[in-house]
């Protein structure tokens, strides 16, 4: 079975130029992939996934350097080529899908135009190359790729399309060129579960169909999982194991593998700690001696902190570990991952229980929040149109004391606005917010600052919330001077940094020096300087890798416990929600379609939306990748500028009736257990 | 984390400790335009101790002579020694410059900062008033102002103060309306701050660095901006040595020698390229994408 790969990369060493000297970040690499196969990178970010990427494209830096091995395409050796033969393979014979679909096409032209162009780049002989041609094998691919109205919409700009359809553009450009190799960058990275879901249909859709070879390089192990033949984990610039993606993920032999797999969160930890890996990936400046995650290894041994181990084959994998040396002396690295497979948790219905308590510290009542449309003067005065935008539209939910409700939903739900409605940071259309027994709806915004110190908000983005110009000491002390805390009841900084695990050596810097994982943990020490009694969470752990994010929910709950929070976290990432939430309520185009008990809501979603959101989780485990019961939802979130008729989502809905196409459904209570669904035949999804 | 850093020379150690200038001098052409700046600063400070002669000492038998060991420039047409005019020059090049750059600044970015944190009609009024200022050309502007006040040093700083404040203006208040969406503005507002301390101590402290580089490059234009309206005879008067003043009595006398006019160009260009390179390696050392690691 076995033919010459498509690519061989053999001993790739690469080597930056740079101020502080050299320094080597892909080190001693090899890796075969097969026609039609999907290899899987992953690894921790800064641990050279995307510079093997680039080698392989001929887009190193200009300071980077391939000093030895080789990449061998279809034979040839892409490391020999000069610049001008590179570029006659790339997007002919290689092709590339970047991350942000946005800034890679460009905004100026029109798909169809940077379509035809990326063909006539590469016309071999004999081809028809006529305008008309090269448009029909555009429109062509776009269909298949399932971008409806293809024929009209090719001569649409990129900005016309949603993130989700322009990933799929970027993906039939590249299949344009009968590329018998793609790599692919992170290429869901930006997306909802569900544009998720079915761009990774998509893909494996075309392995099928095209025997198109696919390097695909992410950090979410559940990506991996669901689409991959073969994974390669890469650490600081070595690959520590490679392998068939069943074996990996069953059962990882290299230390790391198996430390990744355990920081991975979700439903089935509940109540525990995820196990996170101590420490950092170590920078390229200053690398280990030995084995480089020796540092961070539960297993080192001597031998690892001071010789490089070597590849060691273990039933069909390929491993960088000391420990499968017959020489080794210390414990087993299989036991350990066995070791640290979750036991069934008994404890959580206790916690549960005790939460019932009817305390209720926010409440909101037909909650809306319109958004108009700035037309302007001249538009007033032509008599433009002025549409309105329903972000919230009457949403009432209650936030019970000591709890913590997730909020899930795609991107353009309206999650984010809700929380920012309810803060009133931005004011309400209409309906009722109220926050500790007062209706702050109406209030001033004078008299709604002092009650900020009980309620703060974690914004998305960790780094740009903290203001760039100020050391992280001023940052935490921020809340003390806005609201004239007197100094002798000020927690001192460092007091607030070691809440939050930081070293008090961080006060010194500025926010940029701060890695995502260190600002996201500044930011939440300064929302609990005011000791608030609520802190709402816009994606905590977004763009964090799976072992800081492991770290930072870990901090979450535990600080909860520790100073009884009340928590509102917003995410989409429902791998996250099933770890952290009591509560979930699942938003859909402003409006809340479903409000359960964590548990229930994961054992047996009622709302059509949450089973398609639930069943598109990509889980780390790669059995689960045949599943007849998965959902994909098709489409994306309509605008809520011109929502449909009826429920908003049935036209994404399999259940939909003419009933639903007519009438909006109410939330209303489904059974005894608190749950509330908003649907009109809850009954139809019951697996 | 530790830096595996090549040992460094005595020089390299003495401008790591300078904050920003440091940076600015270990770059070449900042160098080069670091001590053309410092060249001028030195001229402003000690010109009656550089200047071989004073300012208005005439020597007629000697007019309008090519560089001697007496006159190391030359003379011009009243036999004054143009170095020590150039020299004394300088100050007033300056005084103009300096007083007139910061009215601008100060005046432009408060009025930047309104307009653009508060938006709405405010905005709108205020953009009407900046693009009035500047339909007109900047130099029949000030030509209209100084006829109606009367040329005199310090209506011409304040006649290029006004002409310059529009551009402040303008730029503090694109900065204004992309930093107030930064989330940073939006976390302080939800831990309760007010207006005036998101304005003051957070929007402020990071629309500054732009407004200050361009200033450093204004200065050299301003100097140029004086020089023009005194060589038309509406900014300083003779026998003020303003650089102005000395190019245009010196095309009185093209024909008989071109020395002062060639050596008011050449100390005019030398200062704008100066202040130019100098601000523009400012602006590259503080621009926190081009440079890295340091806050201001």
């Amino acid at each position: 079975m076995m033919e010459t790969p498509i690519l061989q990369v053999r001993d790739l060493e690469i080597k930056y130029h740079t101020r502080e000297g050299i320094l080597t970040a892909i080190h001693n690499a090899s890796f075969n992939i097969h026609k039609g196969q999907i290899v899987g990178v992953v690894g921790e970010s800064g641990c050279g996934k995307s510079t093997v990427a680039s080698a392989v494209m001929g887009l190193l830096p200009p300071n980077g350097e391939i000093s030895d091995g080789q990449i061998l395409f279809q034979g040839e050796d892409l490391t020999k080529l000069n610049l001008e033969q590179m570029r006659q393979y790339r997007g002919r014979d290689l092709s590339m899908i970047f991350q942000d679909a946005m800034t890679s096409l460009n905004p100026v032209f029109t798909i169809q135009q940077q379509m035809l162009d990326a063909q006539r780049a590469h016309l071999s002989e004999g081809e028809d190359g006529s305008e008309k041609a090269l448009r029909e094998r555009a429109v062509e691919m776009l269909d298949r790729i399932g971008i409806p109205d293809a024929r009209d919409r090719i001569k649409e700009y990129p900005h016309q399309f949603s993130g989700g359809m322009r990933q799929r553009i970027m993906i039939a450009m590249a299949l344009l060129s009968n590329a018998s190799l793609l790599v692919a960058d992170e290429p869901t990275s930006a997306l909802d579960v569900t544009l998720e879901a079915q761009i990774l249909e998509l893909i494996c859709g075309l392995k099928d169909d095209f025997d198109t070879a696919l390097l695909y390089i992410t950090h979410d192990l559940g990506v991996i999982a669901q689409i991959c033949d073969r994974v390669i984990v890469m650490y600081a610039g070595n690959i520590v194991e490679a392998g068939d993606v069943l074996p990996i993920f069953e059962e990882p032999k290299h230390p790391y593998t198996q430390a990744l797999l355990r920081s991975h969160p979700s439903r089935s930890m509940r109540g525990q700690r995820l196990r996170t890996i101590p420490g950092v990936v170590p920078s390229l400046r200053d690398l280990p001696a030995g084995c480089k995650f020796a540092p961070r290894c539960e297993m080192a041994r001597q031998i690892c902190h001071t010789h490089e181990p070597a590849y060691w084959d273990v039933e069909g994998q390929t491993v960088l570990c000391h420990s499968y040396a017959p020489s080794w002396t210390g414990p087993d690295a299989v036991s350990f991952v066995n070791r640290a497979r979750p036991e069934p948790e008994t404890e959580v219905e206790v916690e549960l229980e005790a939460k019932e308590q009817e305390d209720v510290l926010i409440r909101t009542d037909g909650l809306h929040k319109h958004f108009r449309d700035n037309v302007g003067l001249l538009g007033q005065i032509l008599g433009q149109e002025v549409t309105t935008v329903k972000a919230i539209h009457g949403v009432d939910v209650a936030i019970r004391k000591g709890e913590t409700l997730g909020l899930v939903g795609e991107s353009g739900s309206g999650k984010t606005t809700l929380a920012r409605t309810i803060l009133r940071l931005t004011d309400p259309t209409m309906g009722k917010i109220v926050v500790l027994g007062k209706d702050i709806s109406d209030l001033p915004a004078k008299e709604i600052r002092p009650l900020r110190s009980q309620m703060q908000m974690i914004f998305q983005d960790p780094t740009s919330s903290l203001s760039p110009r100020m050391k992280a000491s001023s940052l935490l002390m921020e809340p003390y001077v806005i609201h004239n805390v007197p100094k002798s009841e000020r927690k001192e900084p460092e007091e607030l940094l070691a809440m939050v695990g930081l070293a008090p050596e961080q006060l010194d810097k500025y926010p940029h020096q701060l890695s995502g994982g260190q600002a996201r943990r500044l930011g939440i020490a300064r929302a609990l300087a005011l000791e608030p009694d609520i802190i709402m969470a816009d994606e905590p752990t977004a763009g964090l890798d799976v072992s800081v994010a492991a770290g930072l929910l870990n901090l979450l709950t535990d600080l909860r416990d520790r100073l009884h929070l009340t928590y509102m976290i917003i995410t989409h990432n429902l791998n996250v929600i099933g770890f952290i939430s009591d509560r979930v309520a699942v938003m859909y185009l402003g409006r809340i379609v479903e409000l359960a008990e964590a548990e229930a809501l994961f054992e047996s979603p009622r709302h059509p939306y949450t089973e398609a959101l639930l069943s598109a989780i990509p889980v780390p485990d790669p059995r689960s990748r045949s599943r007849e019961d998965r959902i994909i939802l098709t489409g994306e979130i309509p605008s809520p500028r011109n929502p449909p008729s009826g429920c908003t989502f049935h036209p994404r809905c399999r259940y939909a009736q003419d009933l639903c196409r007519r009438e909006i459904p109410a939330l209303r209570p489904l059974d005894g257990n608190g749950r509330l669904i908003a649907c009109h035949f809850p009954d139809r999804v019951i697996i | 984390m530790e830096f595996k850093a090549r040992p460094k020379s005595p020089l390299q150690q003495f401008l790591d400790r300078i904050p920003i200038l440091g940076d600015v001098v270990r770059r070449p052409l900042g160098a080069l335009g670091f001590f053309i700046v410092l060249g001028f600063m030195l001229m402003v400070v000690f010109a009656p101790l550089i200047a071989p002669y004073g300012f208005a000492e005439q020597d007629i038998p000697s007019m309008l002579q090519g560089p001697s060991p007496a006159h190391v420039l030359g003379t011009d047409h009243l036999g004054r020694d143009l170095l020590s005019r150039l020299i004394y020059g300088s100050r007033i090049a300056l005084s103009v410059a300096l007083p007139a750059v910061s009215v601008a600044l100060a005046a432009g970015m408060t009025l930047g900062l309104i307009a653009g944190y508060a938006g709405g009609v405010v905005d709108d009024v205020a953009l009407v008033v900046f693009d009035s200022i500047q339909a007109f050309p900047p130099v029949i502007l000030a030509l209209a102002i100084l006829a109606l006040l009367g040329p005199s040093l310090a209506n011409v700083v304040l006649v290029i103060g006004l002409t310059w404040t529009p551009g402040y203006a303008r730029i503090a208040r694109a900065q204004v309306l992309t930093t107030k969406q930064e989330p940073y503005v939006e976390v302080e507002k939800s831990l309760g701050a007010s207006q005036g301390r998101i304005l003051f101590f957070h929007i402020l402290p990071n629309i500054i660095a732009p407004l200050l580089i361009l200033a450093a490059m204004d200065l050299p234009v301003v100097i140029t901006f004086e020089a023009g309206l005194s060589f038309l005879g509406l900014g300083v008067r003779p026998p003020t040595p303003s650089w102005g003043v000395i190019l245009a009595e010196g095309f009185n006398f093209i024909r008989q020698t071109p020395w002062p006019i060639t050596w008011a160009g050449l100390t005019l260009i030398i200062t704008t390229l100066g202040f130019t390179l100098f601000g523009e390696t400012l602006r590259d050392v503080l621009d926190p994408a081009l440079s890295g690691t340091r806050g201001i």
